[in-house]
């Protein structure tokens, strides 16, 4: 039997045009007092989905836990996927223009489990899913967990959805539970 | 020529998104990959892009762009040697 406790989530709820959120996430992110260049060469995606998972994971965990890096997993899911940075690189090449490298390696959305991972050195299990809901979530999460080991994951919806002007991210840092008497807002599987 | 080093560091800043640097940041004789700027292998490919879309210079061979690519400083003597 395994279950998934919470350990912390994280959120982040931004609107507005693509400059405007571009501001908002710069502004995010100096006012969080990281120092990490590379941040300002993200695409929306990974820019929301690295300044959520500063939030989430907690400045005493990793001393305290000192979690094995190959046992960290990183799961997102989103329904757009990099349709943002696909876009973009649509854009250049509409235009007749060389197309931009640093967009090009942005479209694909599990550059965001890349940026986590070399953030944070994590070398876990690590996948990034379209999905239509947040309701399939679970299913995905638990499945990974039967065929994959790990100890822990950070797993959420990280969304940038422009036809809206909303960019969102939910995120959770769960410890993989294989205690015997299950809790009560745990959810229990076979293993 | 000096007069491209300000411009090529205004465009590297935009171009490669180095937001946290001001052109004065930049020396223009320090490496731009490997122990100074520490660009990586996309910052290669967009001064790549930069210098055909904004300067027409196509490199074909790999280990003339790598010298190029060395400084500001050799990227200025590039385009200016494509003026003369």
């Amino acid at each position: 039997m395994f279950g998934f406790k919470t350990i912390n989530t994280a959120e982040i709820n931004l609107s507005g045009d693509v400059p405007e959120l571009e501001v908002q996430l710069n502004d995010l992110y100096s006012s969080m007092n990281i120092q990490y260049p590379k941040f300002y060469k993200m695409n929306l995606l990974c820019k929301l989905g690295f300044l959520t998972c500063e939030k989430l994971i907690p400045n005493d965990w990793k001393r305290d836990v000192q979690p094995a890096p190959d046992k960290i997993a990183t799961i997102f899911f989103n329904k757009y996927a990099s349709l943002a940075s696909d876009h973009f690189h649509h854009k250049y090449l509409h235009e007749d223009q060389l197309p931009s490298p640093s967009v090009f390696v942005y479209t694909l959305p599990n550059i965001l489990n890349g940026e986590l991972a070399i953030r944070h050195g994590w070398t876990g299990y690590n996948a990034f899913f379209a999905a239509q809901n947040e309701e399939e979530m679970d299913y995905v999460l638990h499945n990974a967990r039967i065929s994959q080991v790990f100890d822990y994951v950070v797993t959420g919806w990280v969304e940038t959805d422009l036809s809206r002007k909303k960019i969102f991210a939910r995120m959770k840092l769960m410890e993989v539970t294989t205690n015997q008497s299950p809790l009560k807002d745990e959810k229990q599987v076979n293993d | 020529m000096e007069d491209l080093i300000p411009e090529i560091k205004e465009k590297l800043i935009t171009q490669l998104n180095l937001k946290h640097l001001k052109p004065e940041d930049i020396d223009e004789n320090e490496m731009l990959f490997g122990t100074g700027l520490g660009l990586d292998s996309i910052d290669a490919l967009e001064i790549i892009v930069m210098m055909e879309n904004d300067y027409g210079i196509k490199f074909t061979n790999q280990e003339e762009a790598r010298q190029v690519f060395t400084s500001v400083r050799t990227i200025a003597e590039c385009i200016q040697s494509h003026r003369l």
